[in-house]
């Protein structure tokens, strides 16, 4: 199927807008440049709902109004949407159909709409006139499946969810896998397969019964064998899905749990906030303990000791002094007073009493005597100063001295400290990791995982009996075909019925090696092709030790499995950049429409987000390349903005056999620079090709992009 | 997949098969693109069966006939 043109009207802010589309196999693309706001999104809508109805379109798209938003209320507008394609058949016949959905939508007050009247016409265009084909949406559903829209119509933005893990892997195998059937064929093959056998069977039948009643029941036990092998085959299949979902779903428990128990083991977690409370509770003791030989040392005569000793030093030798000087100890009185009960001085003089030398003794120990009290004490003082101190002399060792004592404790206590500050911190941290698990979740899960592993292992018992049960069978029916033939030989079969027969198992034995082909071989050639896209457009190659990419290829459960040249396999979602996830998307998509021969269109908006350089060129070279020699013809429609035009106008120069653009009234005058005083924001389509602009589609920052002027055109 | 395609791969699968009469792999592959266009006749299953089994049929009576002439 090619397009040759579309119509709309009156769908969103496209109020009448034709575009044509490229039918030159050599140049098979068609550019339609327009930017952000300027309608590619409401052009693909409405292309997928001319082709698919309201279905087609995203399902949050649904509910919501065809028309412009800044249509009035109450007023009744006509969508529509027209189409025109051309179709090659088997026998290279074109014919040319023309496709018209319309509807007619009342906006109401609020936001929601009155639908009416969706019509759907397809028409065969011919010499003699139109004739109407019927029913339009079967004919559809053939040259452009509904369930392959994502191949045909790509969004740039979810073109990598056709093939990333964000869908799931089964999700993922499922959709290629679905591509790969429909495109090759290979959902028709095993229906009409099923079908010729039901036919085989019944000749078989037939022609039994023709032999009489020995064959027929020869035939009657090989036909409940096949019965019997089909349901085993059929049992084995659901085995096999049950298996896979099993296994992806448990995957996905697996990983949440692993996110969870990143987060920490909640009984490990328990466990340490446990001890980290006894380590807590044993810190805090020790601190007590501390604080306790704090106190008492504080108490100690240690502590008195180290505090006055300097003073005291300073007190004895002051009073050593006195001594010294014999000011203490006070001893001169007594000498005095024995002296003068002598009558002799200390000199030899006699003391006579009233003598002057006994009155000068008198006056002498009277002024002794007046002094005597504090000499008294302070040789009291001495005595006891000078004792203490030889005292605690003697006994001071590393035990008792108060600044060991000191040191110690204060140490013991600041290590303690610092212990229950940071024990403290830990817990809080525990804790508040353990307030992020979802300890109901966590236990759910690892019970969901616990279950589907026994589930897993008894699908697999079951799986090996099934097994066992099909060998056995398939013994059966070999010993059965032979007992057959025994018995046809030995009977009289009708003739035709036999050929018949036999020519039913020569279409079965043809449809069945077709399949086998197309199942393994081609899909080879899409795995290979595939591969040849993707490598050139990332510019990789197979041989490059130092690169990343040693190739891609189909796993047989049709997983699209990414090499890498250190032997892993990368994760399309979360180790492939958006450019080569787009490259790998587009090299699938490519590759099975040229090994299946399709010719359905291939509709890309915006491709080249996150794409520049050497990708970026390569890329659309690789996706807008002519078809040679057995390579069916194709066309490819490229929604691109001026960014992405950027830097491959040379290549959209060689390879567009038509360019237009479209513009949005509302970018004035922002970005247009031209006022086309409508109304309402409407898109108008003009023909200025990726390298010029007029007075329609001219934008304030077109020089930079290299666009030059190419007229005034009046609106 | 265009029938181009299967005719293609039917074709050289039909070569492993007996060569009946002078036209029989032909009309083998004919036989199964007519049944394989039966698929996307919208039919249901019971009515794809019927038209499926008419062709075979047809088919296996034209081989009959053409195998009476020979004997």
């Amino acid at each position: 199927m090619r397009l040759v043109g579309v119509q709309i009207n009156n769908f969103k802010l496209l109020e009448d807008v034709d575009i044509q589309f490229s039918a030159e196999s050599d140049r098979p693309l068609t550019v339609i440049r327009a930017e952000n706001g300027s309608g590619k999104t409401s052009f693909m809508a409405a292309l997928l709902w001319a082709f698919y109805g309201m279905e087609g379109l995203p399902a949050l798209a649904r509910g919501l109004r065809l028309t412009s938003s800044a249509a009035p209320a109450g007023r009744a507008i006509d969508v529509s949407v027209m189409v025109e394609f051309e179709h090659t058949d088997d026998n290279d016949m074109k014919t040319r159909y023309r496709l018209i959905r319309t509807v007619s939508e009342t906006p109401t007050a609020g936001d929601s709409v009155n639908r009416a009247n969706e019509r759907v016409r397809l028409l065969r265009i011919t010499a003699a006139g139109e004739e109407d084909v019927q029913p339009a949406d079967a004919l559809i559903s053939k040259f452009v499946p509904s369930h392959l829209r994502q191949v045909f119509f790509t969004n740039g933005d979810d073109v990598q969810t056709f093939i990333s893990g964000r869908v799931g892997v089964q999700q993922r195998q499922t959709q290629v896998h679905k591509a790969i059937q429909s495109l090759l064929g290979l959902e028709t093959l095993r229906s009409a397969s099923g079908d010729i056998e039901a036919a085989f069977k019944n000749l078989r039948a037939e022609a039994a019964k023709s032999g009489g009643a020995d064959v027929e029941a020869a035939e009657k036990s090989l036909e409940d064998t096949d019965k019997r092998i089909d349901a085993l085959t059929s049992q084995q299949g659901d085995l096999v899905d049950q298996l896979a979902n099993m296994a992806e779903q448990k995957a996905a428990w697996d990983k949440e749990l692993t996110g969870l128990r990143g987060i920490g083991d909640i009984d490990a977690l328990n466990s340490r906030i446990d001890t980290t409370h006894i380590e807590i509770a044993r810190l805090e003791s020790a601190r007590a303990r501390s604080l306790m030989r704090m106190r008492d040392a504080l108490k100690s005569e240690e502590c008195s000791w180290a505090l006055l000793d300097e003073q005291l030093d300073k007190g004895i030798g002051l009073l050593s002094d006195l001594a010294d000087r014999h000011v203490i100890p006070g001893t001169s009185l007594e000498v005095l007073t024995d002296r003068l009960e002598l009558g002799v001085c200390i000199c030899g003089q006699p003391l006579h009493v009233g003598s002057k030398h006994r009155q000068a003794v008198e006056k002498l120990r009277e002024e002794q005597r007046r002094t005597s009290d504090t000499q008294q004490r302070l040789t009291a003082l001495f005595h006891t100063a000078r004792q203490s101190k030889a005292n605690h002399e003697a006994r001071t060792d590393a035990q008792t001295d108060f600044a060991g004592i000191r040191m110690e404790t204060l140490q013991d206590f600041t290590n303690t400290r610092d212990l229950l500050r940071d024990k403290g911190l830990e817990l809080k941290m525990l804790e508040e990791r353990r307030a992020q698990i979802d300890e109901e979740r966590v236990r759910t899960l690892a019970e969901q995982i616990r279950k589907v592993d026994t589930q897993v292992s008894e699908a697999n018992t079951k799986l090996g009996e099934i097994k066992a049960r099909l060998d056995q069978s398939k013994e059966i029916r070999q010993a059965q075909d032979v007992r057959l033939h025994d018995a046809e030989r030995a009977a009289k079969l009708s003739g035709d019925l036999v050929t018949k027969r036999d020519v039913a198992e020569d279409l079965l034995k043809l449809v069945k090696g077709t399949l086998g082909v197309l199942e393994g071989d081609y899909v080879n050639r899409v795995s290979e092709r595939m591969a040849e896209l993707f490598m050139r457009i990332v510019g990789s190659h197979a041989d490059f030790e130092a690169g990343v990419f040693k190739g891609v290829h189909l796993a047989e459960n049709f997983d699209i499995v990414i090499d890498t040249h250190d032997g892993r396999q990368l994760d399309p979602d979360f180790e492939l950049n958006g450019a080569s996830q787009r490259a790998l998307t587009l090299s699938f998509i490519w590759a099975l429409m040229e090994v299946s021969g399709t010719t359905a269109p291939r509709i890309i908006d915006s491709p080249l987000g996150f794409v520049a350089g050497g990708v970026k060129s390569r890329m659309i070279d690789a996706i807008t390349k002519p078809s040679s020699g057995a390579l069916p013809d194709f066309q490819v429609v490229l929604l691109l903005t001026r960014s992405e035009i950027r830097d491959v106008e040379s290549l959209i120069d060689q390879r567009a056999g038509h360019i237009c653009t479209m513009s949005c009234s509302k970018d004035y005058p922002e970005d247009l620079v031209y006022d086309w005083e409508a109304d309402r924001p409407i898109i108008k389509l003009c023909g200025c090709n990726h390298r010029e602009s007029c007075s329609v589609c001219a934008r304030r920052y077109d020089e930079q992009h290299g666009v030059k002027f190419k007229d005034k055109v009046v609106i | 997949m265009n029938a181009k395609r299967i005719v293609e791969v039917a074709g050289e699968q039909a070569a492993l098969i007996d060569e009946r009469h002078g036209q029989y792999r032909a009309g083998l592959i004919r036989s199964l693109i007519e049944i394989v266009t039966a698929q996307d006749e919208g039919l249901s299953e019971r009515g794809r069966r019927d038209r499926v089994a008419k062709i075979v049929e047809a088919f296996g009576s034209k081989v009959a006939a053409e195998t009476r002439t020979h004997l």
